[in-house]
């Protein structure tokens, strides 16, 4: 059976000021029926641009994909070529998306329940009590304790961790079988952070949706992923399970991201920064594009752009050193 | 840290907000945002205030450093009491008291390049000619990691952290002595945040500085507190070495401050379901605890009475009523 997502030898650049920045390299990408993948790098590593790109949500003036297929569902269709109707079928209904900052993502102007009602209005022709009905039956599920106040509230009447669960709550409303949380809890207390992970974790495996889940934090995607994707200037540079990427990683981005986490009770430990800065990817020329921050590169290192080779432990790594013995650190 | 000197102190610090009139002009009921909160600091000390947002950690940062005055209670910086709107003492512990925010860009006037800011500081507080300002700033950019190139850069050219250090070069322009750190890591990526945390524990060291930083995250204060106080909706329920509270807290706010600290860390597991109860409820109607609607522990008796904060030992105070034994019946 193919995969849900096929995201292909994804190529996006922008036009900035008549320079052109090639924001994704070739990324390709699987997500699977009902799996959890997860998508880690820093900010202007490409992540967010990716996970646009799958739903066409692209700055039309300055964004452009040159390259690559994105393939969806049961017949694998390219939503690249779909006409724009066909793709706000798509959007909101089969695949849907829930962003960093619920306060943006809301209309201030409109009640939560014009703006649930409308989910249901567009995509399945639903009006009045049916949607009412409906609604209120969503926002109990993702943990809303008083559904019916809530509906009437407007978004700023909300806490944080309340408006993050109506906007998840619009997501499911046409029950997707791809969701996509783009750092869905980075605006979020730490324990409301963890409340709203707990519940996407639960919906996804009661819907069995895919979940592709988009974050700079490797400790928040290790909680929920099945596998889990390194994105470093542009392209991926690693892959593969959660259990041995997080555990035995093969590159040194992924060592140098999870040593930048706080270890708590460890006396002080973790928190190691990776200095310097991401380059634009393609930029950077014919070598590897970490390699000026990489603590153990070699010569060789800056001589050939390193593809993606087989990782032991399963999965793909961008790391000639990392791939060929990989234990060392 | 004990037995140093006392360089700020907080004493009963209540705050208070009277909302706007609600839309047919009926008044409202204040709104409690510090309930009397005592708070210490030594020199050369660095001490964390952990809370979730609305628990006042903000509102305390603000008033610590005199942007807003409280309701009623003291700040003394320094053996002056800043609170009560003497104009020029409150001018004077400016110079000695500095403010970092969670968003840089907010706090950076976009079209006053780098620099610039710097130097206008300098020649303010520090009274310097404007050449001496400028070699000052150039130095002070380099101290926090940037260029010189940078002194003529504006603020939209800089990155989150980039900028966050500007922002922390500004707050140092004034040769402080006590510098307030409200989140100034939670905007930032997890790496540039380990970047940011070292800058502070650097500077810390060079400057000589005193700190009080504010978080909602436990999980990174154990790098840079030497104490800890845990703010829980205007009231400050355990205080203690970090060490210490991090691995053996007592309140159970701070038990789940430091389980969804260790959650989300590599080896910390999936969510559990103690984190997972679907609402949190409203807030308590009077006085006792105001944790108890939402404490796993609660008794009867930890609602009514208010219930202060007792010394356990080793520098440690909780105010919970099942943490200290106070709630058997002796």
């Amino acid at each position: 059976m193919p995969p849900l997502l096929d995201i292909e030898d994804l190529e996006v650049s922008f036009d900035v000021r008549g320079e052109t920045i090639h924001a994704v390299d070739t990324v390709s990408l699987t997500v699977g029926e009902g799996e959890v993948v997860g998508l880690v790098g820093e900010s202007g590593c490409g992540k967010s641009v990716t996970t646009l790109s799958v739903l066409r949500l692209l700055p039309r003036r300055t964004g452009r994909i040159t390259g690559g297929a994105i393939r969806f569902g049961d017949d694998g269709i390219d939503l690249l070529a779909l006409p724009e109707k066909e793709m706000n079928r798509i959007r909101g209904a089969k695949i849907s998306m829930v962003f960093q900052e619920p306060m943006t993502a809301l209309n201030p102007v409109l009640t939560c329940a014009s703006q649930l009602d409308e989910v249901y209005r567009l995509h399945r022709g639903w009006k009045g009590a049916t949607a009412r009905a409906a609604s209120i039956d969503l926002l109990a599920e993702v943990g809303i304790a008083d559904p019916v106040a809530t509906r009437r509230s407007y978004p700023h009447q909300l806490s944080g961790g309340m408006r993050q669960r109506v906007l998840l709550a619009m997501a499911l409303a046409c029950r997707p079988r791809l969701l996509i949380a783009d750092e869905p809890t980075t605006a979020l207390d730490a324990t409301i952070q963890a409340r709203i992970l707990s519940l996407l974790s639960d919906v996804q495996r009661r819907h069995r949706m895919a979940l592709l889940l988009i974050s700079h934090d490797l400790g928040v995607v290790g909680a929920l992923a099945d596998r889990v994707a390194v994105m470093y200037a542009g392209e991926i540079v690693e892959e593969g399970p959660v259990s041995d990427v997080l555990v035995t990683p093969r590159h040194p981005y992924t060592r140098a991201l999870l040593r930048a986490l706080p270890v708590p009770g460890a006396g002080g430990g973790g928190m190691e920064p990776i200095e310097g800065n991401v380059p634009d990817g393609k930029a950077a020329g014919a070598m590897c594009r970490f390699a000026p921050r990489c603590t153990v590169a070699r010569s060789e290192c800056f001589r050939g752009h390193p593809v993606l080779l087989g990782r032991p432990g399963g999965g793909l790594c961008r790391c000639i050193p990392g791939v060929m013995n990989g234990d060392r650190r | 840290m004990s037995g140093g000197k006392e360089i700020f102190r907080a004493r009963a610090v209540v705050k208070e907000y009277i909302p706007g009139r609600g839309f047919f002009g009926r008044s409202r009921r204040p709104v409690r945002a510090l309930d009397g909160v005592d708070l210490s600091i030594d020199e050369g000390e660095v001490v964390a205030l952990v809370g979730e947002s609305g628990s006042g950690k903000s509102t305390f940062a603000r008033i610590a450093v005199g942007l807003e005055p409280p309701t009623s209670g003291s700040i003394r910086l320094g053996g002056i009491d800043i609170a009560p709107g003497d104009k020029a003492a409150l001018r004077a512990a400016r110079r000695r008291m500095q403010i970092i925010f969670q968003d840089p860009s907010g706090s950076l006037n976009p079209r006053i390049t780098a620099g610039e800011a710097l130097a206008e500081v300098i020649r303010v507080h520090r009274r310097a000619p404007r050449r001496a300002a400028k070699e000052a700033a150039v130095d002070l950019l380099e101290r926090v990691g940037l260029g010189g190139d940078d002194y003529r850069r504006y603020p939209h050219e800089f990155s989150g952290g980039q900028r966050q250090r500007i922002a922390i070069a500004r707050s140092l322009a004034a040769s402080p002595r006590f510098l307030v750190a409200d989140e100034p890591l939670s905007a930032l990526d997890v790496s540039i945040q380990a970047q940011i945390l070292h800058l502070l524990i650097r500077l810390k060291k060079e400057f000589a500085l005193t700190l009080l930083f504010i978080t909602h995250n436990l999980a990174v204060v154990e790098n840079i507190a030497d104490r800890v106080a845990v703010l829980y909706r205007g009231r400050i329920q355990e205080e203690g070495p970090a060490g210490l509270l991090l691995r053996t807290p007592l309140h159970p706010y701070t038990k789940e401050l430091v389980a969804a600290a260790v959650l989300f860390r590599p080896g910390g597991g999936r969510p559990v379901a103690d984190l997972s109860s679907a609402v949190l409820p409203d807030p308590p109607a009077a006085e006792g605890c105001p944790f108890e609607p939402r404490c796993p522990i609660a008794r009867a008796r930890c609602v009514g009475a208010r219930i202060e904060a007792i010394d356990t030992g080793g520098g440690r105070k909780v105010a919970c009523l099942r943490a200290t034994g106070e709630d058997t019946p002796a």
